[in-house]
């Protein structure tokens, strides 16, 4: 049995609309359509074979319960963009036991973990383009424009998934794992490096807005090193940076204000 | 009626709140990167409802959406008080100058932290799981579509009640907040509280997320010694992560460079300090 085009093209786009995250609902739905049962009850549903993925869905979702992402960083390898042409692949080879579909598109799909780390990365600077567009639009004084633009970065997640799920379902799953090992590891470690020293623009841009004298550094150097050589939770840390607001509160001396008086009419 | 009048009665705008609040769900997943991650959504929110706050001034709208142009990230349902918050503050700040940008900002990035662990503990962590299990339950043996669609209907009614439940309570307490201070004479000694408070945790939230290494390695005759763990690490934790953040604050605040002039210097300092194994 064959994956046909049409199959392929609408595994495809459903991995486009469930991959912006904005499917169907936005933040709303946002966590729960990431998670692979969802996506395999979709997989179901175009393959026609509904009950054989849900079967396999509940493995591999077991498997992935664990997952959360922290800071954008998932703590399990991604699977999602993998899930949609390593199932499919997987639930035509001709299994019918779930274990084994399972383990079949598990898998593909966790060879495929790393390439998919490449193009969250390449999809990460294509967003930070359409940020810093949003920004221009901002100057420009086009408020209404800018509220939405960023949307448009999606056409990334697009462009990925119509490429790379009907592509991966027609070859086969063979040549998937021929291609993953074709990818030199040095690729991987410069998207992680380059991605790791990203967060320093955010950060420091809002630094260079908050600090107005020098000496304000220390509350800086405090919470970074009560969490880097601390170990501190940043729930520990915000309670005793309460406690030093509260003596700064205390002993700031109050300049002595004129309270202005009302003036209705 | 007069501006202050208008400004006022947004307070009681249920349509106001609710233009913000699409603007937050629909903005949250549009646009999440490693430079500001949720700081889009932040701009977005506020671009969205900006004509309602500052009507016929496009130069405060562009200052509006200009000052959340920086990092900020959270976890995006609990968190949700946040943006409510910090939209009824810059409700009061067209009111009154008195609530400074670095108040707002201070406010924003200190219950942001937080939050942010208490979100991931309590939803990602034990509420998701928990729905999923059901969800699992469902499906198990039969293969029925339950499941999923359980999961969903779930999980999207209670983080909606959550979101839009915190999001309006932020935005009430943003403004009784505001209101407090402009009212008191407390605002002399409150505002470097708050810029004391959120400046820690903006260091100790960066201190979590950043994390650059090295892979060199001494080697002195028979003894090799990481750089990373024995030198490094033993001097100060993550030392390599403050210089970068230092070396692009100083071409921020004294150089003027763009993020983007910054950002495209960046892949060129990755390329080589990966080969060269000064930075892994």
């Amino acid at each position: 049995m064959q994956i046909t085009v049409i199959q392929a093209l609408l595994l495809g786009f459903f991995c486009f609309l469930i991959s912006t995250s904005m499917f169907p609902l936005g933040w709303l739905s946002q966590n729960i359509m990431s998670k692979p049962l969802i996506a395999c009850m979709f997989i179901g549903i175009i393959m026609g074979k509904t009950k054989e993925a849900l079967l396999a869905g509940v493995i591999i979702q077991a498997a992935y319960i664990g997952q959360m992402s922290i800071g954008g960083v998932s703590t399990l390898p991604n699977i999602n963009t993998a899930l949609w042409f390593a199932l499919p692949l997987a639930l035509v080879s001709g299994q019918t036991n779930p274990e084994t579909v399972a383990a079949e598109a598990l898998t593909i799909a966790l060879a495929f973990a790393p390439v998919q780390s490449i193009t969250q990365t390449v999809g990460n600077m294509v967003k930070v383009a359409f940020l810093h567009k949003q920004d221009d639009l901002i100057e420009k004084g086009q408020i209404k424009k800018a509220w939405w633009f960023p949307v448009l970065s999606h056409v990334w997640t697009f462009a990925y998934s119509m490429l790379t799920v009907p592509v991966f379902c027609l070859a086969g799953s063979k040549i998937v794992l021929d291609i993953v090992a074709k990818v030199p590891p040095q690729v991987n470690g410069i998207m992680s490096t380059f991605t790791g020293l990203l967060p320093a623009i955010g950060f420091m841009i809002l630094m260079v807005t908050l600090i107005h004298e020098p000496l304000q550094w220390i509350y800086f150097f405090f919470g970074f090193i009560a969490v880097a050589g601390l170990k501190w939770s940043t729930i520990a840390l915000t309670v005793v940076a309460c406690l030093v607001a509260y003596l700064v509160f205390q002993f700031t001396g109050s300049k002595q204000v004129a309270i202005a008086e009302e003036d209705d009419d | 009626m007069s501006e202050l009048e208008r400004l006022n009665s947004l307070k009681d705008n249920n349509k106001f709140v609710n233009d913000a609040f699409w603007g937050y769900n629909w903005s949250v997943p549009m646009c999440f990167t490693r430079e500001r991650m949720l700081g889009c959504s932040m701009v977005s929110t506020l671009a969205k409802v900006a004509d309602q706050i500052y009507p016929s001034d496009v130069e405060k709208q562009k200052e509006l959406c200009r000052n959340h142009e920086v990092f900020f990230n959270t976890q995006q349902g609990l968190g949700a008080v946040v943006w409510g918050i910090v939209l009824g503050m810059e409700v009061e700040r067209a009111k009154d100058e008195t609530i400074t940008n670095e108040l707002i900002q201070s406010v924003k990035q200190a219950l942001a932290g937080p939050l942010a662990g208490l979100g991931d503990s309590l939803i990602q962590a034990l509420l998701t799981p928990i729905i999923i299990s059901i969800g699992i339950g469902l499906s198990t043996g039969t293969g029925s579509i339950m499941g999923p669609l359980f999961m969903f209907v779930a999980y999207t009614a209670v983080n909606a009640a959550l979101s839009y439940g915190l999001f309006k309570l932020g935005y009430k307490s943003g403004i009784q907040g505001a209101e407090m201070l402009i009212s008191s004479d407390l605002k002399d000694r409150a505002i470097p509280a708050f810029e004391a408070l959120g400046i820690t945790v903006i260091g100790g939230v960066l201190a979590g997320i950043m994390n650059v290494k090295t892979a060199l390695v001494a080697k002195a005759g028979e003894t090799v010694v990481n750089i990373q763990e024995q030198v490094l690490d033993a001097f100060f934790p993550k030392f390599l992560s403050l210089v970068v953040c230092f070396i692009v604050y100083y071409l921020v605040k004294e150089k003027k460079w763009s993020a983007t002039k910054i950002m495209l210097w960046m892949i060129p300092v990755a390329i080589v300090g990966f080969l060269t194994k000064i930075l892994a």
